[in-house]
């Protein structure tokens, strides 16, 4: 049995009941590390360009991470991976709980899903056994009873399960896999993909280990990172306030997004943060991930009032913004109950309230017939509204059916000059991050290959309020004073370096607020676990390489998709509209225009302080500034020849440029 | 003499409260001047948060303040200053 892996492969085609395995290679481990870059690997070779993302061709790949199933701290994260419905692209997403631990124990580190069944079926893996089981009476229930019912059927409360709710089933094209119950691969609709499938459920138990190769050196390095971890400032905050501890910052930063990123501040927002949260009557549990260090995540509960009943994982800082002060809602019960649904109806939150909140303006800009109306009213803040749009986009009833194709598609079909209030770029809903008032984040939005969110980089350490975080940026930049995110020097330095970490982190199954969110660890220690686990020597340079290979291949699978420069884009909003909030005195039309000076801070991301940003980090990478493809030696350099043969048979692979005389 | 504005997150729900300052102020010394008031009111959590700078963010005007010198940050008239604690992740 190999080190750190269980080392097979399973492989389930629904189209023909056939399930088979392969063994992990070993080399796939050692240029792609695992979860994420492995996952990568195989969708690049599993598709053709052009494939319908709700196809029979479509596979949808679970990863698990490297140091999944052992105690390193945080290593209980899975990537979900696949061609994504709602941009065509690629799609990674990555998700907590305590189903990847469970696959290893099984006997396996990836799930590969090929085809689809005609009608509803789950997996039930078991000690290195698949069968293909009937789920016609699952389909139809959400994932919180859909779980409870597995347990019933196994006779097993220890089962872990991954599961789609009724938003997967309809194909809302940003529905999620919901894993351990609450915990959601979210963006990016690969909750309609196994709906497409069929798929209702995985289903895994396993009694089996994983074993290190060298377990001394791997208590030690493990135990280094705990306690450099805890020693880290935000440590005892993540535990006490969740990710929604950060809302009462980013709201007196004036850069918290309420209504449709129209304003970056709310009077009152306080009162749905992680603190207020933590000393209400709502909050029962703190919760963590298989692994995890922090339990930075929430179990709520409503026991009286109109919500009564309500009882939920979360909320997270961006379903917070996404359900509440984006709506222009500091109700917190409204966010409870509106979360609780997105969770057992199995829908992304941040796509979610993104939706409502351009429904919420299209409302106010009396857009919408009565007929698409059917009745109800979208004023900004009404959170029976709120809570309503969530069920009808799950059950793709009345506007809702608009709402589930996603804001871009909807802005397509309704028109109306709606395209200019659509948060979304490639396809995908911005996550909620105020881009025009941090830069790094801006330009690492615009590259993220599945679309802008923060999940690419999660550069929080140019915001500067961490001693931690202003050590990294000094690391990265050679001076503490690029830790500010108004800034529109070394962005390209700050994001590539957080690529290639997060890239890392990820397909190493640990959690990103391990070292981008918390400062505790960084990539040498993460070297360090890693090669006591596989019993080989993996330098920090050398894991930091694969990140960036595994974002390349990332890359090239878009490339190959037919994306160019054009794609690398902010909403229409950010780049057009200044942040009012911070807009007081600012030279907007000389920032449109490109005169500003390069120390004026205005807030958008206009197209020229895009494209300069963009200029850089093409450079850096060594891809053509002008398609944004990676040139042939930069991908020889990172040991990617894979690739060339298909992206030169389409004319992808660019000529470097002459420069003239 | 100076005035700015302080919101202190001690608690979940921010206590607004207007310093005066001599001219030339630094957030070290607006910091200091606070725990003096407070703990003439002993008020413990208070106490415990404004001497925690170690885990504390402090904004000035929506800007973290080593945006600009630390602590050693001059304050002018009108300023806002927030103070919270190191809370992470989104």
């Amino acid at each position: 049995m190999p080190f750190a892996i269980a080392g097979q492969i399973l492989h389930v085609d629904l189209t023909n009941r056939k399930t088979w395995a392969e063994p992990v290679p070993e080399e796939s481990i050692r240029r792609f590390i695992g979860s994420r870059g492995v996952n990568a690997k195989i969708l690049w070779h599993a598709v053709r360009p052009g494939i319908d993302p709700l196809g029979l061709e479509n596979p949808l790949i679970f990863g698990t991470g490297t140091l999944s199933g052992t105690f390193a701290p945080t290593s209980g994260r899975t990537t979900v991976t696949c061609k994504s419905p709602t941009t065509g692209l690629y799609l990674k997403t990555n998700v907590g709980g305590h189903w990847g631990a469970e696959l290893k124990f099984a006997g396996f580190d990836y799930l590969v899903v090929h085809g689809a069944a005609v009608e509803p079926v789950y997996l039930w893996i078991e000690d290195g056994k698949v069968e293909i089981r009937d789920a016609r009476h699952l389909w139809g229930k959400d994932v919180r009873e859909t779980t409870r019912l597995l347990h019933e059927e196994t006779g097993d409360r220890s089962v872990q399960v991954a599961a789609i709710g009724q938003g997967g089933e309809n194909l809302v094209y940003f529905a999620a896999v919901m894993v351990s119950v609450y915990n959601a691969a979210a963006r990016g609709g690969a909750g309609a993909v196994m709906g497409s499938k069929k798929l209702k459920a995985v289903a895994v138990r396993g009694h089996g280990s994983i074993r290190v190769a060298d377990k001394q050196e791997f208590y030690r390095s493990c135990h280094v990172a705990i306690k450099n971890s805890y020693e880290d400032a935000t440590a005892k905050f993540a535990h006490l306030y969740g990710t929604a501890g950060s809302v009462p910052m980013v709201n007196e930063a004036r850069a918290f997004p309420s209504y449709n990123f129209r304003r970056g501040h709310i009077e009152g927002a306080e009162k749905i943060g992680g603190p207020y949260l933590a000393e209400s009557k709502y909050l029962k549990r703190r919760l963590g991930c298989n692994a995890c260090i922090f339990c930075c995540h929430r179990y709520c509960e409503i026991n009286d009032g109109p919500w009564a009943g309500c009882y939920t994982g979360g909320p997270e800082y961006e379903t917070i913004s996404a359900l509440g002060t984006g709506c222009g809602n500091i109700d917190l019960e409204v966010v409870l109950k509106a979360n609780e649904l997105c969770n057992i109806y199995g829908l992304d939150t941040i796509s979610t309230g993104n939706l409502i909140q351009w429904a919420m303006e299209g409302y106010e800009k009396k857009i919408f017939t009565e007929e698409e109306l059917g009745g109800l009213t979208l004023e900004w803040g009404n959170g029976k509204a709120i809570v309503e749009m969530v069920r009808m986009i799950a059950y793709r009833q009345g506007l809702g059916n608009i709402l589930a194709e996603g804001v871009k598609r909807a802005a397509a079909r309704i028109g109306r000059g709606s395209e200019k209030w659509a948060i979304q770029a490639k396809g995908l809903e911005q996550s909620r991050v105020e881009t025009r008032a941090a830069f790094g984040y801006a330009l690492a939005f615009a590259v993220n290959p599945r679309g802008p969110d923060h999940l690419h980089t999660e550069t929080i350490a140019e915001f500067g309020v961490r001693p931690g975080g202003r050590r990294l940026i000094k690391k990265i930049t050679g001076d503490e004073k690029y830790a500010n995110p108004r800034l529109i020097e070394k962005r390209a330095e700050i994001v590539r370096w957080h690529e290639d970490c997060f890239a890392a982190t990820d397909s190493l199954g640990l959690c990103a607020f391990i070292d981008t969110s918390r400062f505790g660890v960084d990539p040498e220690q993460m070297a360090d676990m890693l090669s006591a686990a596989i019993g080989t020597r993996v330098s920090e340079e050398e894991l930091m390489k694969a990140g960036r290979r595994i974002l390349t291949l990332e890359k090239c699978f878009n490339v190959r998709e037919g994306t160019t420069r054009a794609d690398d884009v902010l909403p229409w909003r950010l780049m057009n509209e200044p942040l009012e909030s911070l807009a007081r005195g600012a030279d907007v039309q000389r920032a449109l225009e490109a005169k500003g000076s390069e120390n004026d801070f205005v807030p958008i991301n206009s197209p020229a302080m895009l494209n300069r940003m963009l200029d850089e980090y093409y450079a850096l990478h060594d891809w053509d500034r002008e398609t944004s493809w990676p040139y042939r030696e930069t991908l020889e350099r990172l040991g990617l020849q894979e690739v060339i043969p298909e992206l030169e048979q389409k004319g992808k692979i660019p000529r470097r440029r002459q420069i003239p005389e | 003499m100076i005035r700015v504005k302080v919101r202190i997150f001690s608690r979940a729900i921010p206590e607004n409260t207007e310093v005066g300052l001599e001219d030339e102020s630094s957030v070290e010394i607006l910091l200091s001047l606070l725990r003096d008031k407070v703990s003439c009111e002993g008020a413990g959590l208070k106490i415990a948060f404004l001497n925690d700078t170690g885990h504390m963010v402090v904004l000035l005007n929506g800007q973290s303040i080593f945006s600009f010198s630390g602590w050693k940050t001059r304050l002018h008239d009108g300023d806002e200053i927030s103070l919270m604690p190191m809370a992470a992740g989104g």
